[in-house]
């Protein structure tokens, strides 16, 4: 089980004068249960590529194969649509935008009454949803319009994970967040994956690239002109792709310049660095 | 001297909740201020009141010591220049040259020294070669180095950035933050207030306002302000990475250079050993 994507074109557009090329000939495979992250400036195709692995956006040429579903360009519609985004839960950035029902487990339950469930259980599966993600009962019957920034984006993230998808993607998790909701959610991803499911991000923030991804892919004009591990990425051409060094990892670099034998697969957050000097410093 | 004097602020958009609670505080001239704070801390409120978008009701603010009211408003309008955070919501020109010439117009300057203005602050701000381009062949960090050349061709006392980096990938991010630096280097008498959400970025600056609930928590330098890691991290913020370094090491007893640079404080751990 895992993704496959084959020869992958996106042309936004096309055969009008406004054609945009927004991906050309993407080839990757995401592993089953991974924790992947796609990076890359401003129009490099993250987005219409995520898009892609949910039959948003059908491809123009190539193919994607998510476990059973293969999504090819030969048909104007994919026709397997709903089961594929029951597998497949695509999380936009600010998804609280799209928060709209009258109460907060009314929201939650939206996407699972389409699947077919009865208001009676969709309504129970949305308020389990709800306590896992430590949104509490007294939270159920009220506007999701009076919640928090950070109470509205797990609400969000809630409608989606009702669904329980094997697989999820999410644009931007952790953008315009404090810093204690930030690390709520990051957290809360983080158990996802070692629950089983597939992790896939898309994001600005290299921090949560070095603690969490096993791999990243960077894109850029449309191409992958890389895939690796954060530490491969962050000694090697990042510069070139627009990117930034987390500042963790810039120190790290520098105390192994000054002759300091750090261990560098195994720093993921700043106490793990610490944790390093203080045994080199004793010795 | 002193560019802004903010004294005991309030303000409110229903006359019920304040959004700013008696603030006052002081700007020097030539200073790169930063004002940082949560969503709803009220920094916007307090940029929007600088420049008079917002009209002042509880309080006073001096601008170069001339008190900010209707009457003074378009003297000081001369000695301020804003620049927002949406990139696409504040170029106005069909190309960089236009837009970068939108105020000098307005201010009725002869048609050859706005010629070379224009010019000349095109390529200071790194964007001479995209003259004649049009703002939809630009990414959002080159539209928001035209939109800040536009407000430095006027030739302001003080430039307010508000969140004009929020909106920006790092790259983007990186390229105006050492367009500041730049400026910091080549324009000594120029004062920069940004607001701003990013922690690394208001750690460059000479002096850190932090805002919240409306009201001031710290003011003072970077170094002052990111020592109260635990306050800070209650009202949402996060310190910068060096103050992070610097407090894991003082757990551990290590002694390092008290410099604000990373690179000092990191040969200095290394020697000491």
């Amino acid at each position: 089980m895992s993704i496959k994507v084959s020869h992958l074109f996106y042309t936004y557009m096309k055969k009008t004068p406004n054609e945009v090329e927004a991906l050309h000939d993407v080839n990757l495979t995401i592993e089953d249960n991974s924790y992947v992250a796609f990076v890359g400036t401003t129009g490099s195709g993250k987005s219409t590529l995520i898009q892609n692995l949910n039959a948003l956006l059908i491809p123009t040429l190539g193919t994607i194969e998510v476990d059973d579903f293969v999504i090819t360009n030969n048909k104007k519609r994919y026709k397997k649509t709903k089961q594929l985004r029951k597998h497949v839960g695509l999380v936009f950035q600010f998804p609280e935008y799209q928060l709209f029902e009258e109460t907060v487990e009314k929201d939650v339950a939206f996407g699972l009454k389409n699947y077919g469930y009865s208001e009676k259980e969709a309504l129970e599966i949305a308020r389990k949803t709800l306590l896992k993600l430590g949104i509490p009962k007294e939270y159920f019957l009220r506007s999701p319009f009076e919640l928090s920034g950070g109470e509205k984006r797990r609400v969000a993230l809630a409608g989606i994970l009702a669904l329980d998808p094997d697989i999820l993607v999410l644009d931007e998790p952790t953008s315009g967040l404090s810093i204690e909701v930030k690390n709520l959610i990051t957290d809360l991803i983080d158990n996802l994956h070692r629950s089983g499911k597939t992790i896939i991000v898309v994001t600005h923030d290299m921090d949560l690239v070095l603690k969490y991804c096993q791999k990243v892919f960077v894109l850029s004009s449309g191409k992958l002109v890389f895939e690796g591990t954060p530490i491969e990425l962050f000694s090697g051409n990042h510069e070139e792709y627009g990117l930034e060094v987390p500042p963790l990892y810039l120190a790290c670099q520098k105390l192994i310049k000054n002759g300091v034998p750090l261990d560098i697969t195994n720093i993921k957050i700043i106490d793990d660095l610490l944790v390093q000097i203080k045994e080199w410093k004793s010795k | 001297m002193t560019a802004v004097e903010v004294k005991n602020l309030s303000f409110s958009y229903d006359n019920k909740d304040n959004i700013l609670n008696n603030i006052s505080f002081q700007i020097e001239k030539g200073k790169y201020v930063s004002i940082v704070g949560h969503n709803g801390s009220g920094k916007s409120t307090l940029a929007k009141l600088l420049v008079g978008l917002l009209e002042t009701k509880q309080g006073e603010i001096y601008i170069n010591d001339l008190r900010l009211t209707n009457k003074t408003i378009k003297k000081i309008r001369q000695i301020e220049s804003i620049v927002f955070q949406n990139p696409d919501n504040q170029f106005i020109g069909a190309t960089v040259e236009d837009d970068i010439a939108f105020g000098l117009e307005n201010r009725n300057f002869p048609q050859p020294k706005m010629i070379e203005l224009v010019k000349e602050w095109a390529s200071n701000v790194g964007m001479g070669d995209y003259l004649n381009k049009e703002p939809s062949y630009l990414s959002g960090g080159q539209k928001q180095r035209v939109a800040i050349a536009g407000a430095l061709v006027l030739s302001p006392e003080i430039l307010i950035l508000d969140e004009a980096t929020s909106m920006l990938d790092p790259k983007g991010k990186r390229n105006v933050r050492e367009l500041i630096a730049k400026m910091k280097e080549n324009m000594p008498f120029l004062t920069i207030i940004s607001i701003t959400h990013d922690i690394e970025e208001a750690y460059l600056s000479d002096q850190v306002i932090v805002l919240n609930s409306g009201e001031i928590l710290f003011n003072g330098t970077p170094q002052e302000v990111f020592s109260h890691e635990e306050q800070l991290k209650n009202c949402g913020l996060d310190i910068p990475f060096i103050m992070k370094f610097k407090n894991g090491l003082d757990d551990l007893n290590i002694k390092y250079s008290s410099s604000n640079d990373l690179d000092e404080v990191i040969s200095s751990i290394c020697q000491s050993k």
